[in-house]
């Protein structure tokens, strides 16, 4: 009877040990972390309606890549009630309130030269010999996509609106950063080279490409 | 009296944590030189649909809908263009150019809506990070069936069209375009 009992015991303590190997090792149960961790939101698999197809002939030249930060603050003077009510929001014992947002944002602007532009007077041919005039490049694309944006502190209800505002602060900071760099320029002198290449290349010459004001 | 002064100080020390990032004139990050001819642009539209159930010990549901417009470019990358490619006899030319690839995907922040929104008793509003999150799930899901539009078949219609009607002014009459089938399109980064 004693040894019966003793072997239970072995059994129970092997079974728990096979058990417990399992859970750790295997990873077959999930660990208590997990069981009280969010979900993450996933979004339904919708259709994509194409609304527009634009037939372009832009020749893109510069792409810069840059991160920038913009940010917004509200400040409002309290009303009596808000001032007897508790403040947790950082202005508590002062007689206004207040909320920020902080984004930062990652992205890219890509200049060039639209050659839809191009008039039939700006191409001049001779012989071997080719005049080109391209219109002067321009800002293309300046792209901030969802999965390029951080909020980086968000204190306070804001808006969708409010929000989008600041993302195009970010955007509009982005572009001009680009510009301070002077892309249009390294542009029209890249589309310039490239353009002179392709027109040796196709058998000409003398080659001129000029880009316009 | 307190009150006033410190509301004042408080309003002065203010701008200064304003902050707007790096400072005028401060350098991009990186700048890269490219050969990318964009042929087309499709304007798209998705429905952002999220309901944030899932979670057991959250009480009370969440459901947001939001719709939101994406600009995909596509196009010909012509830095992979050598002499090889280009045959000229007299006024004839044949041209071989590489397959179109997608270029970019552009979701512009104010082309982001927020359609509906429905928050249970105990939860919160969606932040705008968590919308972001969501807006981030849209991009890649456009991305995944950016070929299934065919932009890439018009992208190439298009630089075909493109580059005839360019070499036609610039004086050749016979022009023979075609795509380099032995070369895969790159992919977007």
């Amino acid at each position: 009877m004693r040894g019966m009992w003793k072997y239970s015991v072995v059994f129970v303590l092997a079974v728990i040990l096979v058990v417990l190997l399992l859970v750790l090792k295997k990873q077959w149960m999930p660990s208590i972390g997990n069981v009280f961790k969010a979900q993450p939101v996933v979004i339904d698999d919708t259709p994509i309606l194409v609304r527009e197809i634009n037939e372009l002939a832009q020749l893109c030249t510069i792409d810069t890549y840059n991160e920038v930060v913009a940010d917004s603050v509200v400040i409002v003077k309290k009303n009596v009630a808000e001032s007897l009510l508790p403040d947790l929001s950082g202005f508590s014992g002062l007689p206004f309130k207040g909320k920020r947002i902080v984004v930062i944002g990652r992205g890219r602007v890509t200049a060039g030269t639209d050659m839809k532009k191009i008039r039939p007077e700006d191409i001049v041919t001779q012989g071997d010999s080719v005049f080109l005039r391209l219109p002067s490049a321009e800002i293309l694309d300046a792209i901030m996509n969802p999965a390029d944006v951080e909020v980086f502190s968000e204190q306070g209800d804001w808006s969708p609106e409010a929000v989008t505002a600041v993302k195009v602060k970010a955007r509009n900071l982005m572009i001009a950063q680009a510009l301070q760099q002077q892309v249009l320029e390294r542009a029209n002198s890249r589309s310039r080279l490239l353009l002179e290449n392709f027109l040796f290349g196709i058998g000409y010459n003398r080659v001129h490409v000029e880009t316009g004001e | 009296m307190f009150r006033f002064v410190t509301f004042i100080s408080a309003l002065l020390t203010m701008p200064a944590c304003n902050t707007t990032g790096k400072q005028e004139g401060a350098e991009v990050l990186a700048l890269k030189e490219m050969n990318e001819l964009v042929t087309v642009e499709y304007v798209v539209n998705k429905i952002i649909k999220a309901n944030d159930n899932t979670t057991w010990y959250k009480a009370g549901d969440r459901k947001i809908l939001m719709t939101c417009a994406a600009t995909l470019k596509a196009g010909i990358d012509f830095s992979g263009i050598t002499p090889e490619h280009i045959s000229v006899n007299g006024k004839n030319i044949t041209l071989m150019l590489p397959r179109a690839s997608l270029f970019s995907i552009n979701i512009r922040p104010e082309d982001i809506k927020v359609a509906y929104e429905e928050v249970g008793v105990f939860r919160s509003g969606f932040t705008a990070a968590e919308r972001e999150t969501l807006a981030a799930q849209a991009e890649v899901q456009i991305y995944q069936s950016a070929d299934s539009l065919g932009i890439l078949r018009v992208a190439e219609t298009n630089a075909s069209l493109f580059v005839s009607n360019f070499l036609k002014k610039m004086g050749y009459s016979q022009i023979t375009i075609r795509f380099d089938e032995g070369r895969p399109a790159h992919k977007l980064d």
